[in-house]
């Protein structure tokens, strides 16, 4: 699972003793956060995009306590018959982290997923004529494994590449083979403004009455459930289960923590948007 | 002047032979959308293991088709190798492998892939919540779960789905789900519950077929078939299925699995595909879809109870504990 949190035991430094002083905290109304933020509230982070000159995307973003996730959207134009799989075949994501040999399973599918669900209308974008279509790669790389679960930093920094990507322009007809406007500035948006946006996973963990966004290590230790809820424009996209927790947790909790991720996805959603802006 | 040194093949040529592919079929859905598939679970069958279980779910009409068959057997508690580190409690560690010949169509490697890696980590994420793991310090508990065939609809290559969600692996994890945790109970480690797994998904209507055995799940049958997607006119034409399977040929918007621990009416895992609406006016997408996995879960449950207690009464036999018992109870409960 998760690079650091190997397994419930030896994922947090914390004793029994104080995993339940921190339980009883997170469970008081209002909870009490080790870092005193508000139930909603993400820790502070930098973003930058569009710092790779030869992707088509890029974004960077880091975390106070060090974690970094770099993310390069490259595309390349693909015959058709190459893919077998189909349309299916035409995102390929790739999470990299840094001091581990294998790719973490968990990570590249959830973004795989979100990314792919059916009626996102991205990939009725990377059709090219009747014989191409573009194929896109998603290269994710965290370098140094934040304290906590990367997740969200993961997917907040793919929403941001994504949203930078640029195509070029499309001038030939749909039965030949394709060429482009060599002009850069008229790049195609591949997440265009007013089309559904690139999805986000947001993790969300339930301790008791109380729900919390972007836990740390310990904060994920003691809670009931992990969810990564994964939002696109105000639907959900997919929900999984994290490691953490003992024991089961009623419906109603995992519903309430659905339906609060949405809310706090709107929010999210906009903040993210507003990156770039300023400067 | 004839070529003697060579066996020649025949001098006008022939006609590769063409095999008729078993695909070519239209499924014909015969279960209504409630309706869950019988499950044939039974216990011990693995002797080496200290518990073991095997799960099928029934050949349908066309013998060629694949339906979901799979093992688990539970190795442990036993002590954990000496190079670990302390641990308080029990570790479970679950691993899932998809048999070479499982998948339909092409072969599968013998190298864990990360479909499964992933199901590995969801299935131990579902048991280890339901295992009373405080009792049993510095121990390993080891689940393996082999699949040895399955219905396909795992998203890969060539599996030709018209723009739906597979719900193919998320039937493996329930079964899983479900076979593993008879399993644990038959390897008689202490839980809190025993977990099953359900997976219900929410259809667009498409075609007559479907329209006739449905039992009316709030929409109108025909008149909006041409397909309004969902977003504008939500719950028409959106109805949900029950245990939906890969050859069962609906399009499916969204699905979800849970490991669902009936008597303590607690989730282990919840893993959902596919875009659910959410508006406030109580007809939200992920409840409907959530609460129809439960209800799965439900049903799945009363098999597993079952094939616990057959292998329990068989035990209390041996030992000459229970006289035996009259009439024939062959294991099969029906579900409603």
């Amino acid at each position: 699972m998760a690079p650091l949190q190997t397994s419930q035991q030896t994922g947090t430094p914390l004793s029994p003793a104080e995993l339940s002083y921190l339980h009883t905290s997170l469970t008081l109304t209002p909870p009490i956060r080790p870092d005193s933020r508000t139930p909603t509230q993400f820790r502070p982070l930098f973003a930058e995009s569009d710092i790779l000159p030869s992707t088509n995307g890029s974004a960077r973003m880091i975390w106070g306590d060090g974690g970094e996730c770099i993310v390069g959207v490259k595309a390349e134009v693909e015959k058709n018959s190459i893919s077998s799989g189909g349309p299916r075949d035409w995102i390929e994501t790739n999470v990299e982290v840094s001091g581990q040999r294998d790719d973490d399973a968990f990570l590249g599918m959830t973004v795989a997923e979100s990314l792919l669900v059916p009626g996102s209308g991205v990939l009725e974008r990377l059709v090219l004529g009747e014989r191409f279509h573009w194929k896109i790669f998603v290269d994710i790389l965290l370098l140094t494994p934040p304290l906590s679960h990367p997740a969200t930093l993961l997917t907040l920094t793919t929403y941001l590449a994504l949203r930078n990507t640029f195509l070029p322009k499309l001038v030939s007809e749909a039965a030949e083979d394709p060429v482009f406007d060599d002009d850069w500035g008229n790049g195609l948006p591949l997440y265009p403004v007013d089309r559904i946006p690139p999805p986000i996973t947001l993790l969300v963990v339930n301790v008791g009455e109380n729900i919390f966004f972007d836990p740390t290590r310990e904060e994920l230790a003691v809670g009931d459930v992990v969810l990564a809820v994964s939002i696109c424009e105000k639907k959900v996209v997919g929900v999984r289960t994290l490691e953490g927790g003992s024991g089961g947790v009623k419906r109603e909790a995992v519903k309430r923590v659905i339906k609060e991720s949405c809310e706090v996805a709107e929010e999210v959603f906009s903040s993210l948007n507003g990156v770039g802006e300023g400067d | 002047m004839t070529d003697r040194r060579r066996i020649n093949g025949p001098a006008e040529g022939t006609t590769p032979p063409v095999f008729l592919t078993s695909s070519t079929h239209k499924p014909v859905i015969k279960r209504s959308p409630t309706t869950l598939r019988k499950i044939f679970l039974k216990t011990s069958l693995t002797p080496p293991a200290t518990g073991s279980a095997f799960l099928e779910l029934p050949t349908p009409s066309n013998p060629s088709t694949p339906t979901l068959k799979l093992t688990a057997s539970v190795y442990g508690p036993r002590p954990l190798p000496s190079s670990t580190t302390f641990s308080p409690d029990a570790r479970l560690t679950a691993e899932l492998k998809f048999s070479p010949f499982s998948t339909p169509g092409h072969r599968r490697g013998y190298i864990r892939d990360g479909v499964e890696r992933d199901l590995s980590a969801q299935l131990s994420i579902a048991l280890e919540k339901s295992v009373d793991v405080g009792k049993y310090p510095k121990s390993a508990i080891d689940v393996f779960v082999s699949v040895l065939d399955c219905e396909g609809g795992l998203g890969d290559a060539g599996d030709g789905n018209d723009g739906g969600v597979e719900v193919g692996l998320m039937g493996v994890v329930a079964g899983a789900i479900s076979c593993a945790s008879a399993a644990i109970a038959d390897a008689g480690i202490e839980c809190f519950d025993l977990v099953a797994g359900g997976v219900a998904g929410l259809i667009r209507e498409r075609g007559g077929v479907v329209e006739e055995d449905h039992v009316g799940e709030g929409m109108e049958a025909g008149e909006d078939i041409s397909g309004a997607r969902h977003g504008e006119k939500k719950n028409r034409g959106i109805a949900l299925v029950l245990d939906p399977s890969p050859t069962d040929g609906y399009i499916i918007l969204a699905a979800a699995a849970v490991g669902y621990m009936a008597a303590r009416d607690e989730l282990t895992l919840v893993w959902t595909k596919g875009s659910m609406g959410r508006e406030g006016d109580g007809t939200d997408e992920v409840e409907r879809l959530v609460d129809g996995a439960i209800a799965a879960a439900t049903s799945v449950r009363l098999v597993i109870n079952e094939a616990v207690k057959e292998r329990l009464l068989l035990g209390l036999k041996e030992i000459g504990l229970i006289k035996e018992k009259a009439g024939g109870n062959d294991g099969d409960i029906v579900m409603e």
